[in-house]
């Protein structure tokens, strides 16, 4: 099932014209990768899809419905999360208030309880710094926390804008392992990435996008072997 | 790795926060409450009883100036304070509040407890195109915004003929309960006590109003907001929405306390749409600290009594300068230097 659709979506910075005609689709139950260059447009699109930024044209479909237009807390209460680049945690507030809020527009009360514990096992770290204040963890450690904050809302789909940005390569390893796990327990992910390597590795299908466009469409494995994918994003 | 964590000297895990003891092993908190009702007490006691008053009179008028401040520093608290913006415009919402008690009293002789509530209205609708505005702008930008519409509002006051131009609304008339002035409400003539008392009450719930709304999902989106407006978006909290909601109970509030301004001194002039006033409300807040709500009266009534004891200090020396001007400086100077959060506020919040 197509769970997000976007089609020819345009989006202008003033008189740039930032993305064009973009089209994507990602179905149920998928991890998707969007990979490209730094100001090809991956965060542009992410902010545009949940109406952090306006669109000029095209349509956003969530679940069948459209959503563009749509307030970004009300896309949010849909169920599709956004994880924002820079993990984004509230600094001064304890780890736990972080997931707390997570669940802001949630009112299950003892539901809310259920899940912090479940995420307490799938993070144990957080569990230990539960207290701790989340502008004093380390990035990973932000990372993970902007992570299970998102799941907080037991979203049906999670956007994750760059989730290695800044992060040594060990913890890179584990971001992404983590959100194999997420997706494994029923939640479906559009990732965007610059580490092109690892986005693809876990990824059914990827996107590349170049200037504003989608430029590739295919099966992640095909596009890791790709010639053109290879050379100008994965080293070889 | 570590360039986006902030940077807090202490982890509140690592060193266990203990409030200092201020008083009877009492939190700074207590004591403060505590000290606040005995004063209260001691005022009703001061009111009620025949015979001389114990508390001068000068000195009740300086703490109902104290106690307005008091109120417009609880108001500004949320916009400035808990949604973590600055206002350098709030003496727009105070002096709305004042002018409309004004205006109402004295050309519609309309009740003055009637005019609150009208004030507080007109004062909320006027706080909307400033919040509306505020929502697409962030930081300093917000603090031109607002020093700009209590500019407009002084620009009105100054030229309306309506509201009396420079020279602005005398003759307000002090406000009643039951047909008794409320400076009546004492045995001793031309007494201010019925204005502390009903202030100190108005100040003691505002507190409390203040605490419910911090402890309330409203309170915990105030801080989400406060600390990253992005992620709040991110976890399906309407920001903008919030955000004109903090700038609104601000005003409401603020505009409480110039209506009562305006009974308690039987005058508005448009002085009360200043700069100045908008920065001495700001300043009472940053003074007593953030987000706190002891140090919203407090820092009011810093702000007031100083010049007051320095005053004296002017006529004692024969000085032929007030002192205060200058001593007012550096003691913002101080504060700010060895406790930047405020004398109440906390380092980590």
């Amino acid at each position: 099932m197509e769970l997000l659709k976007v089609s020819n979506l345009d989006v202008y910075y003033g008189n740039i014209h930032a993305l064009r005609g973009v089209s994507l689709h990602v179905d149920e139950g998928e991890i998707v990768s969007l990979i490209g260059a730094n100001g090809a447009g991956k965060t542009t699109l992410m902010s545009a899809i949940v109406n952090q930024i306006p669109s000029a044209g095209g349509e956003v479909c969530f679940m069948g419905s459209s959503i563009r237009g749509k307030k970004t807390a009300q896309i949010v209460r849909e169920g599709m999360t956004l994880v924002p680049e820079g993990r984004c945690v509230f600094p001064r507030s304890s780890v736990e208030d972080n997931l707390l809020l997570g669940a802001y527009f949630r009112k299950d009360k003892a539901e809310i309880k259920k899940d912090i514990n479940h995420i307490y096992e799938m993070f144990p770290r957080l569990l230990e710094r539960k207290k701790q204040l989340a502008g004093t963890l380390s990035g990973g450690e932000q990372q993970m926390l902007a992570m299970a904050r998102a799941l907080m809302g037991r979203p049906r789909m999670l956007l994750m804008d760059e989730p290695s940005m800044g992060l040594a390569p060990i913890i890179v390893d584990q971001v992404f392992d983590t959100i194999v796990e997420i997706n494994r327990s029923g939640t479906t992910v559009l990732l965007v990435e610059q580490n092109a390597n690892q986005a693809l590795r876990i990824a059914r299908r990827g996107y590349v996008i170049e200037t504003g466009q989608i430029v590739l469409e295919d099966e992640a494995s095909r596009l890791m072997k790709n010639e053109q994918v290879r050379e100008a994003y994965l080293g070889a | 790795m570590s360039e986006n964590t902030v940077k807090i000297k202490s982890l509140p895990s690592e060193k266990k926060r203990k409030e200092t003891d201020w008083l009877f092993g009492m939190s700074g908190k207590a004591t403060f409450i505590a000290a606040f009702a005995a004063i209260l007490i001691f005022c009703f006691l001061d009111a009620v009883h025949p015979g001389k008053a114990w508390i001068p009179n000068y000195v009740k008028y300086v703490a109902a100036c104290a106690l307005i401040y008091a109120i417009a520093g609880i108001g500004i608290n949320f916009h400035s304070g808990y949604i973590g913006e600055t206002s350098l415009g709030h003496a727009a919402f105070y002096g709305i509040g004042a002018y409309v008690t004004g205006f109402l009293t004295t050309r519609a002789d309309m009740n003055f407890w009637l005019t609150i509530p009208i004030g507080m209205i007109f004062a909320a609708i006027c706080a909307l195109p400033v919040g509306w505005a505020g929502t697409r702008v962030r930081g300093s930008f917000m603090v031109v915004i607002t020093y700009g519409y209590s500019e407009i509002l002084r620009y009105i006051a100054i030229n309306s003929l309506t509201l009396g131009g420079t020279s602005g609304i005398s003759g307000i008339p002090t406000p009643t309960i039951l047909g008794v002035k409320l400076t009546k409400i004492s045995f001793l003539p031309s007494n201010k006590d019925g204005f502390i008392l009903i202030l100190f009450f108005i100040v003691a719930f505002l507190g409390f109003f203040t605490w419910r709304i911090v402890h309330s999902r409203v309170g915990y989106a105030f801080a989400a907001i406060r600390e990253d407006s992005i992620a709040a978006t991110a976890m399906g909290i309407n920001v903008k929405g919030y955000k004109i909601l903090a700038l609104i109970l601000s005003a409401v509030i603020c505009s409480l306390a110039g209506s009562f301004y305006a009974g308690f001194s039987n005058f508005v002039a448009p002085d009360l749409l200043s700069a100045t006033l908008s920065i001495t409300i700001f300043t009472i807040l940053v003074v007593g600290g953030r987000r706190t709500i002891p140090g919203a009266v407090l820092g009011a009534f810093i702000i007031v009594i100083f010049p007051e004891l320095l005053r004296m200090v002017q006529e004692i020396l024969h000085l032929s300068f007030d002192p205060w001007y200058i001593l007012y400086g550096v003691l913002l100077v101080v504060i700010m230097r060895f406790k930047p959060e405020g004398i109440f506020g906390r380092k980590d919040n």
